[in-house]
């Protein structure tokens, strides 16, 4: 195909979404000019992978995590930033050691207000940080933000809660955290072997009876009553610690779950996601199959079992990627 | 106190980029809903399928975060974040990434067609547009497919990629010719 001279023209007219009728009319009749329209559509069809159905709440996730501890170290790098400068200028050298000669017997204002009527507590400031460590009881803090960032945490026996700017309660009963309740900003609690939890201004976190859904248990077979002496019973087990090769196990037992459901055999899925959930709640597969299993036993036509796997996912995972979608099988 | 339901994101872009600034975790979580899906096009069209696209889409938000404050306003931060992807993608072209992507321009294959009619009528299309594509150089390729699938002018091109308008015009004239050749041979 030869170049059409007049191509850049058709591109620009293009362009400015302003047709001209002898352009137009020269599109009309040039195969190079006129293919240029079929561009849009012919790209349109190039592909896009197909993203599983767990990819974008995940991606979110990933993302949101990313975004929350990039927060903190944005702050170091400006101040690790600014020390440089400050070392290095000699003018703004001398006014560090003028202002620190005028201000060194002023007593430091800490922004961070602790309210402890009964509890068990103490705290540690150090350059713009304060951790305090509660034991045992309920604290209320509040953080006065002014120019400089001051940074709080609670270090908890179970985890910690990391401030955003903030009035908040936390109570510790028992060597754990019972309760949050979030008054103005947010905040974020990372318990030990748990997701992260955002709380902000209004919300609460109470500590949710833990729902394990019943396992599938084998049908009780009487024994059989003999002459002689009583059979002795079979010892159990206990269940063993998590190991690399458990791990592994735990992951294929999920994907032979999965895959049972994805060929469509659904009492085998229910069978075996509701067999996985069981005895692997702590594990990172867990929500997955909780919600898996609510979906097996809706196509399922179990509808009852279907709104009971439904609030058990609900009541587990509050806060649980599927929630919206899991929300409407529940009622 | 009871726990609080989620609100419904009503907020503009800008809005939702002034709240990000300020430290915003759910505004960010509101702007990704709304844009991932156009994210993900663009950047799996633009790096022609690699494997690396979540981390790319992962990247241009978190850079949008780290950049709020400078966002300018516009209603739809939807070009705004088209412009930080093609630059991660353009990035990404001129490290080490360079040989697994030449290999998986070999490799690029279509997904599981979901309607066998519409994958058969849109195949010669296919057939003849993919090789191009993934042949062409990607900064020619990028200045492509956000003139004619995401529908940004030159000047808007420009801005976002940080380049001049002209050089924009001479990439965009180069890929469209290009297209043209292989669609006319087609025929």
């Amino acid at each position: 195909m030869t170049d059409c001279p007049r191509l850049a023209e058709v591109e620009r007219a293009r362009e400015r979404r302003a047709p001209d009728a002898a352009l137009v009319e020269h599109a009309r009749g040039c195969p190079q000019c006129g293919a240029l329209a079929r561009i849009a559509p012919a790209l349109a069809t190039l592909p896009v992978p197909e993203r599983d159905p767990f990819a974008i709440p995940r991606e979110r996730h990933r993302l949101l995590l990313a975004f929350e501890q990039g927060l903190v170290p944005a702050a170091r790098r400006w101040w690790s930033a600014r020390a440089v400068v400050a070392l290095v200028g000699a003018a703004a050298g001398l006014a560090v050691l003028a202002t620190w000669l005028v201000h060194r017997d002023a007593p430091a204002v800490n922004p961070v207000t602790v309210d402890a009527t009964d509890a068990r507590w103490s705290r540690s400031d150090e350059a713009g940080t304060t951790v305090v460590h509660l034991e045992e009881g309920e604290l209320a803090l509040h953080v006065a933000h002014g120019a400089e960032p001051h940074r709080l945490v609670v270090s908890l026996p179970d985890g910690e809660l990391d401030d955003l700017g903030t009035t908040f309660v936390v109570r510790v009963a028992h060597g754990q955290t019972t309760a949050v309740a979030v008054r103005e900003g947010a905040v974020v609690l990372r318990v030990v072997g748990k997701p992260p939890v955002f709380l902000v201004a209004g919300e609460h976190w109470p500590v949710a009876p833990r729902v394990v859904i019943a396992p599938v248990v084998p049908p009780v077979v009487p024994p059989v009553v003999r002459d002689g002496p009583a059979p002795r019973p079979t010892p159990v087990a206990p269940p063993r610690p998590s190991s690399p090769a458990s791990t592994v196990r735990i992951a294929d037992e999920y994907r032979a779950a999965v895959r049972r459901f994805d060929e469509g055999d659904l009492p085998a899925a229910v069978t075996a996601l509701r067999s996985f959930v069981a005895r692997h709640p702590d594990d990172h597969h867990a929500e997955d199959a909780s919600y898996l299993l609510v979906l097996a036993l809706q196509r399922a036509g179990a509808n009852d079992q279907a709104r009971d796997a439904a609030r058990a996912y609900l009541a587990q995972y509050p806060r649980g990627f599927q929630r919206a979608a899991v929300e409407p099988i529940a009622r | 106190m009871k726990l609080r339901a989620a609100q419904p994101v009503s907020d503009g872009d800008a809005e939702l980029l002034v709240r990000i600034a300020s430290g915003d975790q759910a505004a960010l979580g509101a702007l990704y809903d709304r844009h991932c899906a156009a994210l993900h096009r663009f950047v799996a069209r633009a790096t022609c399928g690699h494997a690396d696209v979540d981390d790319l889409v992962h990247d241009a938000f978190l850079t949008a975060a780290r950049i709020a404050a400078r966002y300018d306003g516009r209603g739809s931060a939807r070009p705004w974040l088209i412009g930080i992807a093609a630059r991660l993608v353009q990035r990404r072209g001129r490290t080490l990434a360079r040989i697994p992507r030449l290999l998986a321009r070999f490799a690029w294959s279509r997904p599981h067609a979901v309607d066998p009619i519409t994958a058969l009528e849109s195949r010669s299309e296919i057939d003849v547009v993919l090789p191009v594509i993934a042949r062409m150089a990607p900064a020619k390729r990028i200045v492509l497919l956000m003139a004619e699938l995401e529908d940004l002018t030159g000047p808007e091109i420009a801005e976002a990629l940080g380049i001049p308008v002209g050089t924009v015009w001479t990439r965009l004239h180069s890929a469209r010719r290009e297209l043209i050749a292989a669609l006319g041979s087609e025929r």
